[in-house]
């Protein structure tokens, strides 16, 4: 069968066009996809063609969709489903311990027909069913809220002072939320130089510090950036990436405190092992997620409101080329949703 | 028992009944037919809600609430009239003003409880016709005006979205006369450029027979509990006070702006939200050929026939509102909602105009500063 599909070809150009899927075999479903969320990794393969083992490529990883067709039989058709966009061997030694430690790992969208598209086929056992009444445009939050879920449940224990996100984009406030979420009452604090995604910080009840000191690394010194002088984060959450934002989050943690890098940046940052071990500096990565994702539906199923601000923007399958084109000049706020298909 | 009933009917005769917007018959995000907000209240709002210290069994603590309303309109408390919803404004200018005898303009069409509780009172309606871009037809209204009791003007106006320039409103305040009332709605005032959005304090100070109208229904998203207020002279305001019931505020609504209040970044990024998404409305429109109202307010009215649009978007879980109750047969007018509402909105119009025979007809699209 043919599908309504947004194509990526080798020169990175991003067209609408249609693709021939496979129809589904039993121990499989046919997702009719409601809406696909553009996450970084997305720009990330559509700036450089990355981790593409097929082309042209399909990509878009946070989906949720109603199902279509089930041969089957295991899911009701016209349930409303999220996708799980991981795609572990399931043979190396990191899947014995968890899918997320993988070392093969691909996903949806790389190694074979992701979101941006009409109809999707995924086995089974990838899709998590939503409560009835479940609106797909929050469902689709799930995969991302999985991955701050899983980098916040990294950490050990309620961190015992403030916290600090670096960056606000989608992931930055999921983290926030997921937070505050677990630990009432925390205090978040957060540091971003776009203006509409600092105000939705502070929308979400977050204490805003002023973007210039992000770039100086001097967010503990208190001067004139928003953070009271002697001001301490237990916690520093880097969901900026940009060059040297570790540096920054390093500088900002209070002895005994802890880094969670969720950001993924390729450039080589310094580190001085005596800070780590004189400042009893923790410093953890985190990715993807393993068992969270029926959690992350539960958790937008029951509280569509909380999430919903999170969702700015949301694109017709025939405005998507030129707005994802552009969002490496001119991110969005939030998660920016995509409608892959044409009345 | 028959000159009970006969009594009753005289006095509601010619007042037509409210109709409320229809609710989604999906998720409430496809409600676009009250002009209400999509993203709700901050989320200090439901904790207020939630609260230990709400008590119920005592009567309604007002006096926090209208400093703080004050405050933030920029004026003090003997300014500041609380209202259950501003339609309660509406009653209370009514019940004081008008009556058997004595005249309100308004524009035609009107914002519809203007009208209710202005023929209730047993007072004649003098319309005006609004101008051809949606506005109100500022002059003629002043003309009107001759020997009226109360001007009722919203600005934004509903169901257009068309806001008065200032210097018009400036105009309009000189000529009416000193015994005539002029109410201007500001309902939609979040949601205007900032230069369509008059100085009120300005005008409040020269003009005592001036009234704002407010509303914590729109950008404060508390449509559900009812609240608004009225600004203007303190002799008016201590009328206005001593004719209402004492208490028409509850304290859960009162609680909840206060908690609403103290967050002003939900406030101002929710109406920037709905500024961005009404932007991409109007242009999917504009490039449709559909004509509209440009809007300074939370909806859009358009040229579409509600029997063409309303079963496509009804597939869709949305509902938007018929011009028919509104006063303008042929248009529908449509809120603003959430950002992948209005996707699926411009997917409907944009399928609708490319089935053959569908075309909603090429009209030039209504432009004015703002659009
Ligand atoms: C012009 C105008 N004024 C006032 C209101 C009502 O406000 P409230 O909910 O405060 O009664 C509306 C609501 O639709 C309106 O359109
Ligand atoms: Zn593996």
């Amino acid at each position: 069968m043919r599908t309504d599909a947004l194509l990526l070809d080798r020169d990175l150009k991003l067209v609408l066009g249609s693709r021939d899927i496979d129809a589904p075999v039993p121990g499989e479903v046919l997702v009719r996809v409601a809406w696909a969320g553009v996450c970084g990794s997305d720009l990330h393969v559509l700036a450089s063609g990355a981790w593409v083992a097929y082309w042209p490529a399909t990509l878009g990883h946070e989906v949720a969709g109603v199902v279509e067709k089930c041969p089957g039989g295991e899911i009701p058709l016209g349930v409303t489903v999220v996708v799980d966009s991981r795609l572990p061997c399931g043979e190396c030694p990191g899947c014995s311990r968890a899918p997320s430690l993988c070392h093969n790992m691909t996903w949806l969208g790389e190694s074979r027909p992701g979101g941006f598209a009409r109809f999707l086929v995924v086995p089974v056992t990838s899709v998590v069913a939503c409560p009835d009444g479940t609106e797909a445009a929050i469902a689709v939050l799930a995969e991302p809220l999985s991955v701050a879920m899983h980098a916040v449940s990294r950490l050990a224990a309620r961190p015992p002072g403030p916290a600090l996100v670096l960056g606000y984009g989608p992931v930055g406030a999921l983290v926030h939320l997921e937070l505050v979420r677990r630990w009432p009452g925390l205090a978040v604090f957060v540091s971003e130089p776009n203006t509409e995604r600092a105000e939705l910080a502070l929308a979400l009840g977050a204490q805003v510090v002023a973007g210039p000191a992000l770039a100086t690394g001097d967010i503990a010194a208190g001067t004139g950036d928003g953070v009271p002088a002697g001001r301490e984060f237990a916690l520093v959450v880097d969901a900026a990436g940009y060059p040297q934002s570790l540096v920054a989050a390093s500088r900002a943690v209070a002895n005994g405190g802890t880094v969670l890098v969720v950001a993924l940046s390729g450039q080589a940052v310094p580190v001085v092992p005596s800070e780590l071990v004189e400042r009893a500096i923790s410093i953890v990565g985190c990715i993807g997620f393993d068992d969270e994702l029926p959690q992350a539906v539960g958790l937008l199923a029951s509280a569509p409101d909380r999430y919903r601000p999170l969702v700015t923007e949301a694109v017709l399958l025939e405005e998507a080329p030129r707005r994802l084109a552009e969002m490496g000049r001119r991110p969005s706020v939030g998660k920016v949703v995509v409608r892959p298909w044409r009345d | 028992m028959a000159g009970l009933t006969e009594y009753l009917e005289a006095r509601v005769r010619g007042v037509p009944a409210y109709r409320p917007g229809r609710p989604s018959p999906g998720p409430t995000a496809g409600k676009l037919s009250s002009n209400e907000a999509p993203l709700g209240p901050a989320p200090e709002v439901l904790a207020a809600l939630a609260s230990p210290w709400l008590s119920v069994n005592r009567y309604p603590e007002q006096a926090a609430a209208v400093e703080a309303m004050a405050a933030g309109a920029g004026t003090t408390p003997e300014h500041v009239v609380l209202t259950n919803g501003s339609d309660e404004l509406c009653y209370l200018v009514a019940n004081l003003l008008l009556g058997p005898g004595r005249v309100a303009v308004l524009g035609d069409p009107c914002y519809q409880i203007d009208a209710t509780a202005s023929l209730l009172s047993g007072a004649e309606l003098r319309r005006v016709p609004l101008r051809e871009d949606g506005c109100h037809d500022l002059r003629a209204m002043a003309r009107a005006c001759a020997g009226a009791s109360v001007v009722w003007l919203p600005s934004p106006h509903n169901p257009t979205g068309a806001a008065c320039r200032p210097d018009e409103i400036d105009e309009l305040l000189e000529a009416v006369p000193d015994d005539c009332l002029v109410v201007l709605d500001e309902a939609y005032r979040a949601f205007a450029d900032p230069d369509m959005q008059p100085d009120v304090g300005r005008l409040l100070a020269r003009h005592p027979n001036l009234l704002v109208q407010r509303t914590l229904s729109k950008d404060w998203a508390l449509a559900g509990l009812r609240v608004g207020y009225g600004i203007a002279a303190p002799e008016l305001i201590e009328v206005l006070a001593r004719s209402r019931p004492p208490f028409s505020v509850n304290a859960v609504a009162l609680a909840a702006f206060q908690a609403a209040a103290g967050n002003e970044a939900w406030r101002s990024m929710s109406v920037g939200r709905v500024r961005h998404e009404r932007r991409l409305l109007q242009s999917a429109l504009a490039s449709g050929g559909v004509a509209y109202y440009p809007s300074q307010a939370n909806f859009v009215t358009a040229r579409l026939e509600a029997s063409f649009l309303g079963p496509a978007l009804a597939a869709t879980g949305t509902v938007v509102r018929a011009g028919e109750d509104l006063g303008l047969p042929g248009w529908v007018r449509i809120s603003i909602g959430w950002a992948p509402q209005m996707a699926v909105l411009r997917g409907v119009l944009a399928s609708g105009q490319r089935q053959p025979g569908n075309e909603p007809g090429r009209e030039t699209v209504t432009t004015t500063k703002g659009a």
